[in-house]
């Protein structure tokens, strides 16, 4: 039923190492992680996302991301799934 | 604001009648000679002689409103900047982190986990291409993904009871 997206989410974790991949719905439920992700961060997620689109509301989404020193967050707002990659600093970058 | 100039604009002897109560001006005409109490009417305006012109008297009369205004106008751009320097934000960080360590708040308000614990300072980083086509394309599969997502038939959802 949800093999489509379990089948994604491997797929993008297996082929960028360390990555984790968060998938949250329009209400800030978790549909799908892969990866070292908390599902706990699927509510503030979709808040971040909403909250920023906001920002400037005649634009598309806009990517977001939360740089740290341990790693990154980038996060886009689609229009039925919100997604978001955790991204540690050493990680080499992969498409 | 608006009692001070109310109480500016009467004359002297009602303030003087009405004793100590909320109308009372606030500051007492004696305590600053510098600052004219009536505004100019007909009665106080000198009269002109015949030298003067009457362009040089509006002129008198204009720097004197323009007096009146600096005296009652308080300049709060002399008060303070609210632009920091990043050193002293850093110190002004480390100031009131320590002060919060030592102020006994509740446990409610010391959060251990937030998403930006780990940033120290300011971050000044930005988003690489490369992220950028990434986080795009990924947002764009989970979008088909999430449309390839069907529910599959396995049992019936009104089911009959056994009944008789």
């Amino acid at each position: 039923m949800e093999t489509s997206i379990s089948n994604f989410v491997q797929e993008i974790v297996s082929t960028n190492e360390g990555v984790g991949l968060l998938l949250v719905d329009n209400h800030g439920l978790c549909l799908s992680k892969g990866g070292d992700v908390d599902s706990k961060s699927s509510g503030l997620i979709s808040a971040i996302a909403q909250h920023v689109a906001k920002l400037e509301p005649n634009l598309g989404p806009p990517v977001i991301c939360i740089s740290g020193d341990q790693g990154k967050i980038l996060i886009k707002q689609g229009s039925n799934v919100t997604t978001a990659i955790f991204k540690p600093n050493d990680t080499p970058n992969g498409s | 604001m608006m009692g001070c100039c109310f109480s500016w604009c009467r004359d002297q002897s009602s303030s003087e009648e009405t004793g100590d109560n909320e109308r009372r001006t606030l500051i007492h005409p004696d305590a600053n000679t510098s600052i004219q109490t009536n505004p100019p009417t007909l009665e106080n305006v000198e009269p002109l002689t015949p030298s003067q012109v009457k362009k040089n008297d509006e002129q008198s009369d204009l720097n004197r409103i323009l007096q009146n205004t600096i005296t009652k106008v308080i300049d709060i751009s002399a008060l303070g900047c609210n632009n920091l320097e990043h050193s002293e934000y850093i110190e002004r960080m480390n100031i009131y982190k320590a002060k919060l360590n030592v102020a006994p708040l509740p446990q409610i308000l010391r959060h251990e986990e937030c998403l930006l614990v780990d940033i120290p300072s300011p971050a000044l980083s930005s988003c690489d291409i490369s992220d950028y086509i990434l986080i795009n394309q990924t947002c764009e599969k989970a979008e088909l993904a999430f449309k390839n997502v069907k529910v599959e038939h396995t049992n019936d959802l009104v089911v009959p009871f056994m009944i008789p």
